[in-house]
């Protein structure tokens, strides 16, 4: 039986991940992120994507009447809501960015490697729980370590083990590591992407595109520290590329506002090129909670038959 | 508005390093690390974009701090009523004119280096420009007109006087003390030779806030002969006058020189000598059997000319007359010859070989007759115990008539008969005739000519002469006759030597023996000169046989009435007010050579020659130099304000650097909030926390 949950998201705030960098332990930080999370929703996320029975629960309003149990309420005249367990034959890969760039913050934001790290490790946390099979990709301008997706006990501790030993990559060219990605993924299935996509437009949309034509359900994390945004210096200085060492004198006073006007076109012209090709784009500031990109992740994935 | 000290203005530049700091430094130096530089490169002109400035009112407060505090350093103040102009430095050109200049091209080096200062001086400062000599004269007052300073230096001329800088540096000084506040120097422009140090003008103090600088003309010390001094050596017996006649030449150089030294009398070669003169060293050069002509002869002595040839000539009037003789007169005969003052004035006048024991006629006053009176050339009255009447009456009619008297107020005076008979006719009065108290000579008229010749200490130091008792006199109140001219007065300020005219006479009043009961002095080198000169000072008609330039010479002296004219040696006719007098009294001759006097009864000659001491070109040291001027202390500046309220008024004007100081105060406050507020928000941007907020 397929059944889709509609998720909404809810006004109050979740930790903030400056505080959850707290947390020592990748498992925990996830489980916190997750189960809090899922504490907060009115519906479970995960009821309804099996066949199999799970249990009952009482009736509550807002429940899809459609999973209520009329014989049962036709002999006990009370109200019930069938749950099944659910089964998955999804496969889910987070495709995580680890160039020099990724480990840019300007306080008192967290790095956005970091933060990749805590989303990536949520995600994968997520997806276990809804029996999805999970895989992990890191790259920089090549592929750095390949974890296939699969579904099988010990498969999220693998996966969290090989994000706490991250170590800072080199330059980044996405556009060709997408490109050899595409080549390991065969399966179709949900392709997360986390990175700061500091790749031309023309480059990036040539390799998302080439991922979409392999069916691959695209979902892009595009993370931000606050700063490359709003870019508030007002002193001059040489600013020094993270990648290349590359260094550029400014004068951010004269220049803040065409560098800010550079970002915007950037930005938009990315978001542009994902939803012009059905590619769900969500910005990320690193100083957002983890459970603006949940919320994401699982709208998209209750689109999913 | 002026200021004391304008030169810390120059503080104010300080302002622009910041400024061109800024210009310089258009590579900023932080690095910033940044995720990507992709956007950044993109962007138009990323280097050489300049930084504006951004903070204006910070700048502002900081830099009107800066200058304010500039100006307080600079000590600004109001001028008074009164004090208009410029107040900034005041200049004075004090240019040495005296005889030495001629030398080589001093002079015209000290004109053009005046005028290179003139043109040189700061805008708006007040120039002055003084010549000096033993003669000061002020060519330009202070005043801002550089034509008028130029014209003065260009007017200046090389006299034949010595050399006086303390002279010339007090009359500098005395300009100096109009001048408001602000730089004073005082240029001194000259030779420094060491003969320009007169020890008899008082000690030179500078004032604080006086500098005096040094101009050199004179490369070394230059190579000079000259003729220094001529003595006619005669006896009154002799047929022809003066017997003799010594020449002094010195050779003022390092090495020995050669030179014809010749003799003429009346403008007639008479006699010439070869001459071998040592380094640095006077020789003695005797003439004989002189030519003259009864009455005055014009006697010239010349050396080949050198460098400095005014020199090297000696002009002299010789008269051939028949000597009278210097009469003394004693109050009693002496027991002891220490008692006696006739013995040592005879002994001291003996000592110059134109006088002959004939000439000196020694009587009591009880011996002496008005005949004796009326046939001597000088009279020296010693110890008058009391005088006859009619040989007092016979003592004021020859001073009257041109006579000269010197009267010595010994031990035996009787004050009664003084105060009684000669005290009222010459205006003095004995208060008491025998003060027995030790002293000393002081305050001596060095400039009169009965002292000028012991104006060097070196040579003549009067301070050796111990007093052990003298007259104590005092001066009566002034009548119709001239007032008595004060020569010299002992150390508790009484009078000691006295110069009174009567008539056409003269009379030396002294307060003190001319023995030996009383005083040192005859015991002592001084007296036989000082004797030679009391003669020479009150002696009736006779003219020496020359002077030097600047002396006053009497023109009364030469000949009952006025002279209806005198020629200077060029032959120019002179007029009052140029170097005669303007009573026709006195001629202050200032070129060398032989001025003749025209009298309705003849005429008469007086020969000058260039002033004493200059002929030595020798160069003070450097410390010599130095020891020109000192500094005077500040007891002595706050003595030198002469008006309190004015002191007080001008200190008032001078406190305006408190009130700019205490605005810089409150500035740097204001300066610490704004920056506080501005710049602690870009601190904030640049990401500078602290520990606790999780710094970079």
């Amino acid at each position: 039986m397929k059944r889709t949950a509609e998720v909404s998201r809810p006004t109050f705030r979740f930790l903030r991940p400056e505080v959850l960098a707290k947390i020592s332990s990748l498992e925990l930080l996830a489980r916190t992120v997750v189960e809090g999370f899922l504490a907060g929703l009115h519906r479970s996320p995960y009821v309804g994507f099996s066949v199999d029975f799970a249990e009952y629960r009482p009736y509550m309003p807002g429940d899809d009447l459609r999973y209520l149990d009329w014989k049962v309420m036709a002999r006990t005249d009370r109200t019930y809501i069938k749950k099944f367990r659910g089964d998955t034959n999804t496969r889910v890969y987070v495709l995580l960015d680890v160039s020099a760039s990724m480990t840019y913050r300007w306080p008192p934001a967290i790095e956005k490697r970091e933060y990749a790290c805590y989303l990536a490790a949520s995600l994968a946390y997520l997806a276990t729980r809804q029996n999805d099979a999970v895989g992990l990709i890191t790259f920089d301008r090549g592929i750095v370590e390949y974890i296939p997706a699969r579904l099988r006990p010990g498969q999220l501790s693998l996966l969290l083990s090989a994000l706490e030993r991250l170590r800072p990559g080199g330059a980044s060219a996405i556009a060709d590591a997408l490109r050899r990605i595409a080549g390991r993924i065969r399966r179709r299935g949900i392709v997360i992407l986390l990175s700061d996509l500091y790749e031309s437009p023309d480059a990036l949309g040539s390799a998302l595109r080439l991922l979409r034509a392999q069916g691959q359900d695209l979902i892009v994390f595009h993370i931000l520290d606050a700063a490359e945004v709003d870019f508030p210096f007002t002193e001059a200085a040489r600013f020094v590329d993270l990648e290349t060492g590359e260094e550029v004198p400014i004068a951010p006073d004269a220049l803040g506002a065409e560098y800010r006007e550079a970002m915007r076109r950037h930005l938009d012209e990315v978001e542009r090129f994902c939803r012009a090709h059905g590619i769900t784009y969500q910005r990320t500031l690193t100083t957002q909670p983890l459970d603006w990109a949940l919320y994401t992740y699982l709208g998209r994935r209750a689109r999913l038959p | 508005m002026s200021f004391l000290s304008p030169w810390f203005l120059l503080g104010a530049l300080s302002l622009v390093i910041p400024v061109l700091i800024h210009l310089m430094r258009r590579e900023p130096r932080s690095r910033i690390p940044f995720a990507s530089v992709v956007f950044l490169r993109r962007l138009p002109e990323p280097v050489h974009k300049r930084r504006r400035l951004r903070h204006w009112l910070l700048f502002a407060l900081r830099a009107m701090a800066l200058l304010l505090l500039v100006f307080a350093f600079a000590r600004p103040y109001w001028r008074g009523h009164g004090e208009g102009g410029w107040s900034g430095t005041a200049l004075v050109l004090l240019v040495d004119c005296s005889f030495s200049m001629r030398y080589d091209a001093r002079f015209e080096r000290a004109r053009a280096r005046a005028e290179e200062i003139v043109a040189n001086a700061p805008p708006g400062a007040r120039i002055s420009v003084i010549g000096f000599s033993t003669r000061v004269d002020v060519r330009a007052p202070l005043s801002r007109d550089r034509a008028s300073a130029r014209a003065a230096v260009r007017a200046l001329r090389p006299t034949f006087r010595a050399t006086d800088y303390g002279r010339g540096i007090q009359a500098a000084l005395a300009l100096l003390e109009q001048a408001e506040e602000g730089g004073k120097l005082i240029y001194l422009i000259s030779d420094f030779q060491r003969a320009g140090q007169r020890s008899a003008a008082p000690e030179v103090r500078l004032p604080r806030g006086v500098r005096l600088v040094p101009v050199d003309v004179a490369p070394d010390d230059g190579e000079n002969r000259a003729i220094v001094d001529v003595r006619a050596l005669g006896r009154a017996t002799a047929p022809r006058g003066a017997e003799r006649l010594l020449v002094r030449v010195g050779n003022f150089h390092r090495a020995a020189a050669s030179t014809t030294i010749r003799l003429f009398v009346n403008d007639r070669l008479v006699q010439q000598k070869a001459l071998a003169l040592r380094p640095d060293a006077l020789t003695t050069v005797e003439f004989a059997d002189l030519p003259l002509d009864p009455g005055p002869n014009r006697v010239r002595v010349e050396l080949d000319p050198d460098g400095l040839p005014d020199d090297d000539r000696f002009f002299l009037i010789l008269r051939r007359e028949m000597p009278r003789p210097v009469l003394v007169l004693e109050g009693a005969r002496s027991r002891a010859l220490s008692e006696s003052a006739g013995f040592y004035v005879r002994q001291a006048l003996l000592a110059d070989e134109t006088f002959g024991p004939e000439r000196i006629r020694t009587r009591t006053l009880e011996e002496a007759t008005p005949n004796d009176v009326r046939e001597a050339e000088v009279i020296i009255l010693a110890d008058p115990v009391s005088l006859p009447a009619e040989l007092e009456a016979a003592l004021r009619e020859y001073v009257t008539a041109g006579g000269g008297l010197i009267l010595a107020l010994g031990p035996r005076t009787n004050a009664d008969a003084f105060n009684r008979t000669l005290g009222p006719w010459l205006g003095a009065r004995i208060e008491d005739e025998r003060r027995e108290a030790f002293s000393l000579l002081t305050e001596i008229a060095t400039d009169h000519p009965l002292f000028r010749p012991f104006a060097d200490p070196r040579r003549a130091n009067f301070s050796g002469v111990r007093f052990s008792g003298y007259t104590v006199l005092a001066l009566e109140p002034p009548t119709s006759q001239a007032a008595p001219l004060l020569l010299a007065r002992f150390h508790d300020g009484r009078p000691a030597v006295l110069e009174i005219a009567r008539g056409r006479g003269k009379v030396l009043l002294l307060a003190f023996g001319l023995d030996a009961r009383w005083s040192t002095l005859p015991l002592t080198p001084l007296y036989a000169p000082l004797v030679h000169q009391m003669l020479a000072s009150v002696r009736k008609g006779a003219l020496p046989p020359f002077f030097r330039v600047g002396e006053s010479i009497a023109l009364a002296e030469v000949e009952p009435g006025t002279p209806l004219a005198v020629l200077a040696p060029d032959g120019e006719r002179l007029h009052r007010g140029e170097e005669v007098s303007e009573d026709s009294t006195q001629l202050m001759p200032e070129r060398i050579g032989v001025y003749r006097l025209r009298r309705v009864s003849g005429e008469d000659m007086v020969a000058v020659n260039v002033e004493a001491g200059e002929s030595d070109l020798t160069k003070m040291e450097e410390a010599e130099r130095e020891r020109l001027a000192t500094t005077m202390g500040g007891e002595e500046v706050r003595r030198s304000s002469a008006n309190p309220e004015e002191e007080r008024a001008r200190a008032e004007r001078q406190t305006l650097w408190r009130a700019l100081l205490l605005m810089v105060l409150l500035l740097v406050l204001s300066e610490a909030i704004v920056a506080d507020r501005t710049l602690g928000r870009v601190r904030g941007s640049l990401g500078i926390f602290s520990p606790k907020e999780g710094g970079r």
